[in-house]
């Protein structure tokens, strides 16, 4: 059967859901309660036509905003955040996600304005960013929050750190100088070209002077404003002995503008205003867009930073509880850790016993035992009861900021590629200082009444601007489009190492399949009907919604009423057991049902075994005999065989490694047509192997989910991993996929190939080209505005090449709607 | 041709307003959102509204 799809997310609707709402005239059926809230706010508030303006599927909104929103209550915290331009005003820049077309823009803006107590709403669309303003004592931040998670935004506020004010700062004065540069080389070209024509026609002696005098003024402001950041470029290339690419311009610069100044004063000679001020826009304009690439990681980096902002609950002096901001924990502190929290920081148990997951951090998926004097580590779960830590590490320290500042690093740090590029390019700067300097010799022996032109147009027209914009160009292209897909680089070497990969490597649980059970058969001993067995599980699992047995359980229900349990006991890794209208029942694993092989010898009584079936298996036991065993399969994720089917024909080879029952995986392998495939693998097992595949030779790729398998993401050459927005900034690996989208691998190898691609296309021609001008140069064939031009086409050339990348192109948009519409027959679909 | 003693200076005053312009353009953040007023230009008010919502419009700054 096809499942429908939400009406506001597009996400499969369960079976059953009975979430829907009259929408544009028709009934719509939505998926989740989340949906159904903010679908009925958006009606109700008059903005239906949004649904008609959209022109993409909003994001899932969740039933809860994905910070806890009393943060925002503690004033220390709000004063991170809020600004107040006058007494009776607050302002606030908040990042918000899911907005994905104008639609969203107009319905924030104008449902927004309308909340009590707003007076300004403005969203920037570049940036997905919101300037909110309020009244101070009409509403507060928290309720501006909330009123984003209504119409189904996730707003967090934005804070402004020193990086991106900086950055701010940076942005605008280099606006200011490209713009003050462009105005005034118009000019100065306009009053350049009538002194070519009039020049060749014979211009009146005093003219002439005039408008060389009028350029030298213009031109004057270009050269001490505009082109400042060549000259402290250069200074500190000079100071630190790096021969930066600022050192042939600055002194292209400055020679052009003694030499035209000197020719203007004395009347004798060639002037070079207008090569000036043309080179140093496009200089400008070059290096602005670079910027403006610079800032879009920051952002992304600013989206997983605000992500882990949270509280703890501190115990005060008299047992007292309070909540405060993680950066405020100090070591020594004491820390409640509820059950279903994450343990906030690194820190040591001082009372309660209970178990916790460290996946997120050690990839240990097996449940850990804490008691006091045990380690718990900041990030991991706890999951039986409530307990205590003292800290150990304060947050800045603590294992999962760490995380958030390597994503951090990554964004900074110069992959390996541009490194190599900006040595050749130093090599090609020394170079060309040098055989400046040897032309200038020569000429001013053989030939001085060329000096000046010839060592301009050589130090102009071989500066290897081309060389060093090939790579960065082309990275900055590239990242930039795979964000807006939702694939995240977290190490920008990673898109080099994709374009060689031999081998695919997929973590079974998570990777390829959802997640989501669905119940297939229930078989019963003979005393039990399916519908009681039915109804008891459900009973039992019903208060664990959390868990996929029970929503698959839910899923089956039928009636409105059922069987209720008392004195549920759950145990970890095993299942849960409670007392049904006076019996009492287990359910769970085989282990757990029958524990001590007393009820074992009667498991035929018409309950078959569970050889054949390849999906997971529950048992339902009372105290002396199974009694059902209910039969699950889990679904594939969309666009599994697709991605399988176009790796092959790629002529990558793709393995599977799972820790799950044999049988289990095979179905799945064979379902995918993967030949390569291990099961009941440990951890250790899967690391063995992928260092077998690596030490043949081959590039793996590591697809995983990022939380249980950092071990294998890490150790492979790139590891991928599939992250849900809440998880974002707990995953390791070199790519994080954000939608979980399998098909964006196929996307993510194409986008590495087109750029190796492109950066070996640039490389190609800034070379050449430079190869090929620096002897015409030598020879005094270029005046210097040809030479600024060259130099600029060339750049130009480099950048719209990389641009290529940025724009989706042929294959792209193929494996998107396309390969989408396949993943939606797929979702039915089951391995089985 | 004397003339261009005087359009040249003047071509200077306009390129002083052009450079202010840039600069207050700069300043007021007009290049901040290149996307969004193309959007926002193709969007209409809302025109059916829910009367309730608008009940609880802002307070205005001269009335607190």
């Amino acid at each position: 059967m096809e499942a429908a799809e939400c009406y506001h997310c597009g996400l499969p609707v369960p079976r059953n859901s009975g979430y829907g709402l009259d929408i544009l005239g028709e009934y719509r059926t939505v998926c989740c309660p989340g949906c159904q809230a903010v679908a009925g706010a958006i009606v109700n508030g008059g903005y239906q036509s949004f649904y008609d303006k959209r022109t993409t599927l909003s994001q899932n909104p969740g039933a809860e905003p994905t910070q806890d929103l009393d943060l925002y209550d503690n004033p220390e915290i709000l004063a991170r955040f809020v600004r107040e331009p006058d007494a009776h005003t607050s302002e606030a820049t908040l990042t918000v996600s899911g907005i994905n077309c104008g639609a969203c823009l107009w319905l924030i803006e104008s449902s927004l304005s309308r909340e009590p107590g707003i007076t300004s709403v403005l969203v920037n669309y570049t940036t997905r960013r919101a300037l909110i303003q309020w009244h101070t004592h009409a509403t507060s931040l928290k309720a501006v929050l909330r009123a984003f998670h209504r119409i189904g935004f996730d707003a967090n506020p934005y804070e402004f750190r020193a990086p991106a004010v900086a950055l701010q700062r940076d942005k605008d004065r280099q606006l200011r100088r490209i713009g003050i540069s462009g105005v005034l080389g118009m000019q100065i070209m306009m009053i350049a070209v009538a002194l070519y024509f009039g020049r060749a026609a014979g211009m009146a002696e005093n003219y002439e002077r005039f408008f060389e005098w009028i350029s030298m003024l213009l031109v004057l402001p270009v050269v001490f404003y505009c082109a400042q950041p060549f000259f402290e470029g250069a200074w500190h290339g000079v100071k630190y002995g790096q021969a930066t690419i600022d050192i042939p311009v600055t002194l292209g610069i400055s020679i052009a503008f003694l030499a035209s100044s000197l020719a203007t004063v004395t009347g004798r000679g060639d002037t070079y205003f207008e090569a000036i001020s043309m080179f140093v826009f496009l200089l400008l304009a070059t290096r602005y867009f670079e910027l403006t690439a610079r800032e879009r990681g920051l952002d992304a980096v600013a989206h997983i930073r605000n992500r882990m902002s949270g509280t703890a609950n501190r115990v005060g002096e008299g047992d007292v509880i309070t909540k405060v901001p993680l950066a405020r924990l100090d070591v020594g502190d004491i820390v409640v850790v509820g059950v279903g929290d994450s343990v906030p920081v690194d820190g040591v148990v001082l009372e309660g016993q209970t178990r916790v997951d460290e996946s997120i951090v050690s990839g240990e998926s097996v449940p850990i035992v804490k008691e006091p004097g045990s380690e718990v580590i900041g990030g991991s779960v706890n999951l039986n009861a409530p307990f205590r830590i003292r800290v150990s590490r304060g947050y800045g320290d603590s294992t999962i900021s760490v995380i958030a500042r390597l994503a951090e690093r990554a964004q900074s740090a110069k992959p390996a590629v541009v490194k190599l590029v900006d040595r050749i390019s130093a090599g090609f700067v020394v170079g060309l200082v040098v055989i400046s300097a040897l032309v200038a010799a020569y000429c001013w022996m053989y030939a001085p009444e060329r000096l000046v032109s010839t060592v301009i147009a050589v130090l102009v027209i071989a500066c290897p601007c081309a060389l060093s914009l090939a790579t960065p160009a082309a990275l900055s292209a590239s990242v930039g489009a795979l964000t807006r897909r939702g694939i995240i680089l977290l190490n920008t070497d990673a898109l080099e190492k994709l374009a060689g990969i031999k081998r695919v490597v997929f973590d079974k649980t998570g990777t390829l399949t959802r997640g989501r059970l669905d119940l297939v058969d229930i078989q019963t001993s003979d005393e039990m009907s399916r519908k009681d067995a039915l109804s008891i599980a459900n009973a039992l699992e019903v208060a664990n919604m959390g868990h996929p047995v029970a929503r698959a359980l839910a899923n089956q229900i039928e009636d409105t009423e059922y069987a209720v349990a008392q004195g549920l006991e759950y145990t970890a890794g095993g299942g849960v057991s409670g007392v049904v209208s006076g019996t009492r029942y287990r359910l769970g694993s085989y282990r757990f049902t029958c524990p001590d092989g007393k009820i074992a010898a009667q498991d035929d009584r018409g309950v078959r075994s569970d050889e054949e079936h390849s999906g997971p298996v529950n048992y339902l036991a009372d105290e002396s005999a199974i009694k059902a065993r209910l039969l699950f399969l889990d679904e594939l994720r969309a666009g599994a065989r697709e991605l399988v089917g176009d790796l092959k024909r790629r002529g990558v080879a793709v393995s599977v490694l799972s820790g799950d029952r044999t049988e289990v995986v095979t179905s799945i392998a064979n379902t995918l047509g993967v030949e390569d495939h291990h099961a009941e693998m440990t951890p250790q097992d899967k690391l063995d192997k992928l260092d077998d595949y690596q030490s043949k030779g081959d590039l793996v790729m590591a697809v995983g989910d990022g939380v249980n398998d950092a071990p294998l993401l890490s150790s492979a050459a790139v590891g991928v991993a599939m992250g849900t927005g809440a998880d974002l900034a707990r995953v390791t690996g070199d790519v994080v996929l954000v939608n979980s989208r399998l098909t964006d691998v196929g996307m993510l190898l194409d986008q590495a190939r087109q750029t190796r691609m492109i950066v070996l296309q640039n490389f190609a021609w800034a070379i050449g080209y430079n190869i090929l001008a620096l002897p015409l140069g030598i020879l005094g064939l270029v005046p210097p505005w040809i030479a600024v031009i060259g130099m600029s086409l060339s750049s130009l050339i480099v950048v719209l090449n990389a641009l290529r990348l940025a724009r989706p192109g042929r294959n792209q948009s193929a494996s998107g709607p396309q390969g989408a519409s396949h993943s939606r027959t797929m979702t039915g679909s089951r391995f089985a | 041709m004397d003339i261009i003693y005087l359009l040249l200076p003047l071509s200077l005053i306009l390129v002083g307003i052009i450079v202010a312009a840039i600069l207050w353009a700069v300043k007021s953040r007009q290049f901040d959102d290149l996307e969004g007023p193309a959007y926002r230009i193709l969007m209409d008010e809302p025109e059916d509204a829910a009367p309730h919502i608008q009940d609880t419009q802002p307070p205005r700054q001269d009335e607190l």
